[in-house]
């Protein structure tokens, strides 16, 4: 019980700026977003809409989480802002997992806000609700850790290298994998690039979660996120250790 | 008693920079320790090891028993870092009482806890109010209050009245003595401004370049210094340089000599020689004690040269 209440405080301390700022909030998380749905809503022709759909999603998702978990550390390591935190009678594993709380609580309502603006302007049907959350949920863990092990690993003095590398990968992972067009639209060598992107996989999840066609399959794409989810947690765990934070 | 005991201890940052060099120390509990030294010295390192949150290289470090990082340990202590941005979006209020949770203290007892840390730093007016719009003095204040949020048994203070004014760190130095007299505590104090916590401290220890170049009590350090009493003599200087050449002294302007005396007999002895009651040549005179900065300097190399 008292662990569980220690990441909850940690989840507090990190995450409760979006309830002080409000429009602050909604502007970092939702506005980009959806800016983007416009445009593309005008380029794209009958076909692709329920590709915007999807592509606006994992882009919200990766972009929030992966950019958040990323400032969070960076902050913490370049500030010292964790000094308070890390001197206390915490283990890693309760800072890594209130920092991931904190993520979550700030995702999961810019995402449901997402959506619900998605359903009213475009074609939004989801016929498999458990796999629409299976797929959202592991892409916000994978960009999560892939957030951390930026802030981790980008180098402890360099603050704007390491949020310039967070905002760069989540910019590739939404936009140069498929995820706001088929994988067809790509010429053939560049597919095969684009399996090794993780929010390929997620896009083809909730794409098949609107029982729209795919030529990757289900159980490859969910392989795939089960294992580089463990290899990146396997990786982030020892990394994000207490001592010599800095 | 327990203690805090430090044997030899080494750490360097990456290959060039050697932090300390074999350090050794033994604080008792109770012990109020101000950890003085230059910019540079290897206080902050020495700090930021007792609170677990950097590993030493050579050495070993035991904090009542417990090797710093230890669960057990941190739940001792109270650490005021000297440079940590703080989230400054929460309220006094809320920071404090998270943080409180970190320290294991149940929910049930956090608000009381909270409520009592504020009114003994006169933060209840700033309760609701977001960090960022605080000053830098009360700032610190609240850095300094969730240092002591839990009653912690060890104080790890980094500078914590650096970059204050006077008035402000008047009122920090009264809550944290406060404090240390109303709590068993172990303080180690790193500060800059020792003549204001020169009273309440047991013991100094000076570190120059990573090494402890002096560790004793206040009157050592003072002693540290060569003499006893400065007596300032304003007047006819040279007049009166004839009779005080077998003294210490150093000429301050063309009106001011500086004798350095070593003994109340020597003090004695310059007085009976000025002869205050009927001497035309002397103005004014004063009298005053070697203050710890300048045993302190003295001690590191650059104070006088008696």
């Amino acid at each position: 019980m008292g662990t569980l209440y220690k990441i909850w405080a940690i989840a507090q301390i990190y995450g409760r700026w979006m309830i002080k700022s409000k429009l602050f909030y909604l502007y970092l998380t939702v506005f980009l977003p959806l800016t983007l749905v416009i445009p593309i809503r005008v380029l794209a022709y009958g076909k692709l809409y329920p590709y915007l759909t999807t592509g606006t999603i994992v882009f919200t998702i990766t972009m929030n989480a992966l950019t958040t978990a990323n400032q969070d550390i960076a902050t913490d390591k370049v500030f010292k802002r964790a000094a308070l935190i890390i001197t206390r009678p915490i283990t890693s594993t309760t800072y890594f997992l209130g920092l991931l709380l904190s993520n979550a609580m700030q995702i999961i309502p810019a995402t449901i806000m997402v959506i619900s603006i998605l359903n009213f302007i475009t074609v939004f049907r989801v016929q498999n609700w458990i796999l629409f959350l299976i797929s959202m949920a592991m892409g916000w863990y994978t960009s999560v850790l892939l957030g951390f092990i930026i802030g981790v690993t980008v180098g402890t003095r360099n603050y704007q290298l390491t949020i310039l590398i967070g905002n760069i990968s989540s910019f590739i992972l939404s936009f140069l994998a498929p995820v706001y067009y088929p994988m067809e639209a790509l010429p053939v060598p560049l597919r095969y690039l684009a399996l090794l992107l993780f929010t390929t996989h997620v896009a083809n999840l909730i794409n098949l979660s609107y029982e729209l066609e795919s030529s990757l399959g289900c159980f490859p794409s969910l392989l795939y996120l089960v294992i580089l989810m463990s290899i990146l947690t396997i990786f982030i765990l020892p990394k994000v250790k207490l001592k010599d934070f800095y | 008693m327990r203690e805090i005991r430090i044997v030899d201890l080494w750490k360097s940052y990456g290959n060039q920079i050697v932090a300390l060099k074999g350090v050794t120390l033994n604080i008792n509990e109770g012990e109020f320790v101000i950890i003085a030294g230059p910019n540079g010295a290897g206080k902050t390192t020495m700090l930021r090891i007792l609170s677990g949150e950097i590993s030493y290289d050579r050495g070993s470090v035991e904090v009542y028993g417990y090797e710093p990082g230890n669960l057990n340990c941190k739940k001792l202590l109270g650490v005021m870092p000297q440079e940590a941005q703080l989230h400054e979006y929460l309220s006094v209020y809320e920071y404090l009482y998270y943080l409180s949770i970190l320290k294991d203290i149940p929910k049930s007892d956090a608000k009381r806890e909270i409520k009592r840390i504020m009114e003994t730093f006169q933060l209840e007016e700033y309760r609701n109010k977001k960090i960022a719009e605080l000053s830098g003095g009360y700032k610190k204040r609240v850095l300094l209050a969730q240092a002591l949020v839990g009653n912690p048994q060890i104080l790890l203070l980094d500078e914590p009245t650096v970059g204050l004014d006077p008035t402000m760190r008047v009122k920090m130095w009264n809550l944290l003595l406060k404090y240390f007299k109303t709590q068993r505590v172990t303080i180690l104090l790193s500060t800059h401004y020792l003549d204001e916590v020169r009273e309440n401290a047991n013991r100094v220890v000076v570190l120059n370049k990573g090494k402890v170049v002096f560790e004793g009590s206040v009157g050592k350090l003072l002693a540290h210094v060569g003499y006893k009493y400065r007596f300032i003599i304003r007047g006819r200087i040279h007049e009166l340089k004839k009779n005080l050449k077998d003294f210490m002294f150093n000429l301050e302007d063309d009106e001011t000599i500086a004798l350095y005396i070593r003994s109340i007999e020597e003090l004695k002895q310059v007085m009976e020689l000025i002869d205050l009651s009927n001497n035309t040549n002397v103005y004014e005179v004063f009298l005053d004690r070697p203050t710890v900065d300048e045993a302190y300097l003295s001690v590191i190399g650059n104070g006088h040269s008696l």
